[in-house]
């Protein structure tokens, strides 16, 4: 049968309360606020700039004048930790907010509206969707690195060097961010969609249908919040998975500019000398880990908090 | 059907495929001959050996070993000692080369060999059909220049076999350096079958060889097997039986597999020449070659600030090599200011002082006195690279030294893969990277094969260092038969190129860092061709 | 469902036209060209000349786009220009080995990732729920490119269990399926306890408990079938991922895969080789999320496939 929804800010309310009561969730939501005020304020934190290179104590270890070491050029490794939060930070956060929005809403309307727009819809995802992502974002970072960076004086347009411009500016983060932006919507859209459809179908959906709602108060009320439970754990999922993708273009070449520190950039760098210097992937391994699991943590609590079904 | 079965019915599909991939990895994959067979040795290949035919390509790390040239050469004794060619004669102007081909020797499927196979293997290389990037070092040849760019027929070419075992190389102008590069090029070449299988002909099973080894099987991307061929002139004298010749992409993965005992010898990844020199079993199977390749950094001379002179001094001054090949890099590379690597003819010692050393003072004084007065002023400038790990941990360390020494802003550009030869070509940078291994031990190589304005497209020449008296120096030392007179031509042409003109930076020689099974006797080939015929393994 | 099948199978012609047209516009649009390789020294201006006559590089785009859908008519994928091998034997002989390491990847991925969630979501906040949680995580965040040093470290090295590298007998296939597989694992165990977690508070679930149908067979039979349902729809995504995934792996462990040569391919520019890596995954993916669609809509009965 139907169940009983309360309105929305109730809900929201709700919800947060339940959260604060979960102690891991709360950790977690603390120390992305703490990524979050050192991504912000890095520069003020940290004891040397990222680039500040001491060519007499490369690879030095961990203590003394460089708490967690140097790397290959003498770079203090803390301070490249910190400034690294904000790359790595803002590739996993702000590219899984653009791909969920657009992801979410398109296959939601599409799941929900169904019939011909929906098949409309599905197939542009489709053919999207066949272009295997992976291939997609290199190719799009190579187009967007070597057409947009690599000029200097050939003149392509006050847009395009603007964009350029801004992206030599963020250390090479924005066209990454773009390009996962454009590659990673699909496959959500294709998830929600899914679900909306298989929730189309349930009782309390049929039933609200039945008792006369409108289409997108069905859509807020009923259906997105019961998305929200899988969607979340798939965002706090998704963010160490752009985090790994901003790691493999760095990999190959087409990440973040150096000397711009990433964590993913750190680590492949690190992992080349892991058996001679550990601390070189460690910490950026542990920084990574941390993260990930905090934004782990965050989202299965507020997974927890948001499922209407709890509320009795 | 109820969920139950269906469930189960898609575990059994899932099963099915499983055992459909176990045999898919079970099929067709039975590995080379096990320890009771030949002799064997397991070699490391960072990729394909895409193109094996000697004519259309540069002899790679293992190409020598399918082919024969006319001469070979010794890099430790610096000697040069007869191959495909028994003999040979110079005539008085030092324009024609007769060579003897070496009689009663037959290729690998039985066809007695003669000179006219050397014609053809000449004939092909510059040949419009083959496209060969090798092709301009043939250019000091009778009319080669003439058949590449397609205006006379490929017979045209001064070489011709006068008889079946005389062959006879006419030049345009008289090289001291013409001999020694035929140990790299210019191999016999089987014309009845190159012309029949077209660019399939160095397959398998359709390969026919004169040199050492043959290609007996290959899966591409994992395994080369070389085997000896029993044809070869001196095929007594070459102990290992068998190679394969394994495709491992990560330079990290061969050195495990090295340590697990999977390959008798590899190179060492730079990240692990610390822990190698520690390791008391490790640091006795180590050894370090310096290589013959020249590292260094073009000026974009075409635009400012580095149409100044005072500026390219500065930035030279400025760059600290011997902390960069000690501190940074650590992999046994021999900083240098000047081009020509150690060991060729053309090699200036850095007691004579030629080039541009360390010194920020001087350099800060030359930026000042150019205008920018502790940088200040100094427009933004980019720098870029071919992008790889090493070439970036170089490439950020000058980024820090000029910054650091000079108060100037400086960008990095790492460009991945194809696209870098062009951007460059086309003066996108300020200052870009570059390496040249030397084909032959002789300057010439490198000054007439980067340096001088001739091999340089309209486009180059707008924005690479190039000057009338350094081609002028350059064409004399070509053909100069007199080596002091050789070496002090060079020595001038340094001069200009590093130092008053400050075309470019040199930066360092990279080193060759290896371990070897001490079962193995690898010797050194020169240059940086692997020569397995004069390997052995003791059991 | 038959139609359902045909349709979707020609549904492919659309789909690799359109894509065939993205990739052939954008990978035109890159700086650079074919023949200058890696190195730093391009060939004389006269041999490219030759040589991109000889490939037709000089016509116009529609013109070689046009050449080449020809070509691929009759299931000719062109020549690599770096390497002058033909394309379908690259694919020939990459594609069986990638397939199969991609599908043994998914059968670790499943194998781990499913009974985790489960036990996780059935000790709710319990100490076997985070540590699964947590080994999930870890799973996620050590991104192959550390894991497979470390694999070879202990398991070849120090254990000596297993060969470090290559591909042919199953020894060599562990570790690679493995590292492929503990990502999407850890994905599938987070998935499987969400959607589980969901759906163990439905009525249906809680009506069978009151008419005391055994836990063990509401676990399974009532709860798993219907929390797998959202499982399956990333299998498709998952097991594409997997497969273009490897690159790292196939180049770590030197399995001559099709991995490598995408990258390798986009390059040096190698446009056919580019060509024929996107459409031959495209394929294979469009095929793999039929079987996908199919089995989710065989499992679930309300969906209708239409």
């Amino acid at each position: 049968m139907a169940k009983i929804v309360k309105p929305a800010d109730s809900l929201w309310k709700d919800a947060f309360r339940r959260l604060l009561k979960n102690k891991v969730a709360v950790a977690g939501g603390v120390i992305i606020i703490v990524l979050t005020f050192i991504a912000v304020f890095a520069p003020l934190i940290a004891p040397y700039h990222f680039a500040e290179a001491n060519f007499e104590e490369t690879f030095s270890a961990p203590g003394g004048r460089y708490l967690l070491g140097t790397d290959f050029l003498g770079r203090d490794m803390l301070s490249r930790l910190l400034y690294g939060t904000r790359i790595s930070l803002t590739v996993g956060t702000l590219g899984a907010i653009f791909a969920f929005t657009i992801g979410v809403l398109y296959g939601t309307l599409s799941g929900y509206v169904g019939g011909k727009v929906d098949n409309v819809m599905m197939r542009i995802v489709d053919v999207l969707y066949a272009f295997p992502s992976l291939l997609f974002i290199i190719l799009l970072m190579v187009v967007f690195k070597t057409s947009f960076s690599a000029g200097v004086e050939i003149v392509r347009g006050p847009i395009v060097m603007a964009i350029a411009t801004l992206d030599r500016f963020l250390g090479g983060m924005l066209f990454i961010l773009i390009g996962i932006s454009l590659t990673s919507w699909i496959g959500i859209a294709r998830l929600s969609r899914g679900m909306a459809l298989s929730l189309r179908e349930m009782e309390f959906v049929q039933a609200a249908k039945a008792l006369g709602a409108g289409h997108f108060r069905i859509i807020v009320r009923y259906l997105a919040p019961n998305l929200v439970g899988p969607l979340i754990v798939n965002i706090t999922l998704s963010i160490p998975g752009f985090i790994a993708t901003e790691a493999f273009l760095s990999f190959i070449g087409l990440g973040v500019d150096p000397p711009t520190p990433s964590w993913g950039a750190m680590i492949q760098d690190g992992v080349r000398a892991m058996r001679g210097h550990p601390h070189l992937a460690i910490y950026p391994g542990i920084a990574l880990a941390l993260a990930m699991l905090s934004f782990a943590f965050l989202g299965d609590g507020l997974r927890d908090a948001l499922d209407p079904r709890l509320k009795q | 059907m109820n969920t139950k079965r269906k469930l189960l019915m898609l575990s059994i599909v899932a099963v099915l495929i499983i055992a459909g991939a176990s045999q898919a990895l079970a099929a067709g994959r039975s590995e080379p001959a096990a320890a009771a067979g030949p002799v064997t040795m397991n070699y490391h290949i960072p990729g394909d050996p895409t193109i094996i035919d000697p004519s259309a390509n540069w002899i790679g790390e293992v190409g020598a070993n399918f082919f024969t040239p006319l001469i070979g050469f010794d890099a430790n004794a610096n000697e040069i000692y007869p191959r495909g060619a028994t003999s040979w004669t110079v005539s008085d102007d030092g324009t024609v080369w007769t060579f003897d081909i070496r009689r009663d020797w037959l290729w690998s499927d039985g066809t007695p060999l003669t000179a006219a196979d050397y014609e053809y293997g000449f004939q092909a290389i510059v040949d419009p059909e083959t496209a060969s990037p090798t092709a301009f070092r043939l250019s000091v040849i009778e009319n080669a220049q003439a058949v590449t760019n397609g205006s006379m027929p490929v017979d045209q070419l001064g070489v011709r076999a006068l008889d079946d075992h005389t062959l006879q190389i006419t030049l345009e102008a008289p090289a001291s350096w013409f001999l020694v590069s035929l140990s790299s090029i210019g191999y016999a070449l089987p014309r009845w079958v190159r012309e029949e299988y077209g660019t399939e002909w160095t397959n398998p099973e359709t390969i026919v060889v004169n040199g050492p080894y043959t290609l007996a099987s290959r899966r591409v991307d994992d395994v080369y097997v070389l085997e000896k061929n029993p044809n070869y002139y001196d095929a007594d004298n070459v102990q290992i039986e068998r190679i394969n010749l394994i495709v491992v992409p990560q330079q990290s993965t061969a050195m495990a597999m090295y340590e697990n005992g999977e390959l008798d010898t590899v190179m060492v990844p730079i990240e692990d020449l610390d822990r190698v020199q520690r390791d008391p079993v490790l640091s006795q199977e180590f050894t370090s070659f310096p290589r013959l390749i020249s590292q260094f950094y073009w000026f974009n001379v075409g635009r400012a600030p580095f149409d100044d002179v005072l500026v390219r001094r500065a930035f030279a001054a400025a760059v600290d090599k011997d902390t960069l090949v000690s501190r940074i890099t650590r992999g046994g590379e021999v900083a240098t200011d000047t081009i020509a690597p150690p060991g060729v003819v053309g090699y200036v010692d850095p007691s004579l002082g030629v080039g541009i050393s360390y010194d920020p003072a001087q350099a800060r004084a030359w930026l000042a006195e150019a205008g920018y007065p502790g940088g200040q002023g100094f427009p933004a400038v980019t720098v870029g690279f071919n992008f790889n790990e090493f070439n970036a941990s170089v490439a950020q360390a000058l980024q820090s030294m000029w910054q650091t020494n000079l108060g100037v802003e400086v960008t990095l550009s790492g460009v991945e893969g194809g696209a870098y030869g062009s951007l460059t070509s086309g003066g996108e940078f300020n200052i870009y990277r570059w390496g040249w291994g030397m084909a032959y031990p002789d300057a010439n190589y490198i000054h007439e094969g980067i340096f001088h304005s001739k091999v340089m497209s309209e486009t180059e020449r707008t924005h690479r260092y190039h000057s009338d008296e350094f081609d002028r120096l350059i064409d004399e030392a070509a053909t100069a038969t007199d080596q002091a007179q050789r070496e002090a031509l060079y020595l001038q042409a340094e001069r200009l190129l590093v130092e008053e003109d400050m075309g470019i930076i040199p930066m360092f020689f990279p080193a060759d860092n290896r371990v070897t099974k001490p079962y193995l006797n690898r010797v050194q080939g020169p240059l940086m061709v692997q020569e397995f015929w004069n390997w052995t393994i003791t059991q | 469902m038959l139609s359902f099948i045909f349709r979707r199978i020609l549904w492919l012609i659309p789909v690799l036209l359109v894509i065939s047209m993205i990739t052939f516009a954008l990978m035109l649009s890159v700086p650079g060209n074919p023949f200058e390789g890696t190195g730093e020294r391009p060939l004389p201006p006269e041999t490219v000349a030759r040589l991109r006559a000889h490939y037709g590089l000089d016509d116009s785009i529609p013109v070689q786009y046009l050449r080449y859908m020809q070509n691929l008519l009759r299931g000719d994928l062109g020549p690599s220009y770096a390497t002058r091998r033909s394309v379908n034997d690259m694919v020939a002989a990459g594609l069986p080995i990638s397939a199969t390491l991609g599908m043994l990847g998914l059968v670790v991925a499943l194998s781990i990732g499913i009974p985790l969630g489960v036990a996780s979501a059935l000790n709710q906040n319990r100490a076997i729920d985070h540590f699964a949680m947590f080994f999930a995580m870890a799973g996620v965040s050590v991104p192959a490119m550390t894991s497979a040093p470390l694999f070879i470290w202990i398991f070849s090295i120090n254990l000596g269990w297993l060969p470090v590298a290559r591909w042919g007998t199953w020894q060599q296939a562990v570790m690679p399926a493995i590292i492929l597989g503990i990502g999407p694992a850890a994905v599938l165990a987070r998935l499987t306890r969400a959607s589980m977690l969901q759906v163990i508070r439905e009525d249906y679930i809680r009506t069978a408990r009151a008419k005391g149908v055994p836990e063990r067979r509401i676990t399974i039979q009532h709860a798993l079938k219907n929390a797998l349902i959202p499982v399956i729809t990333v299998l498709g995504p998952l097991f594409a991922s997997m497969v273009t995934g490897a690159v790292v792996v196939e180049r770590i462990f030197a399995i001559p895969g099709m991995g490598g040569y995408f990258v390798g391919g986009v390059s040096s520019r190698d446009y056919p080789v580019i060509m024929g890596m996107v459409l031959v995954y495209t394929f294979f993916l469009v095929l793999s999320n039929l079987a996908v669609d199919l089995a989710y809509a065989w499992v679930d009965p309300r969906i209708r496939l239409e």
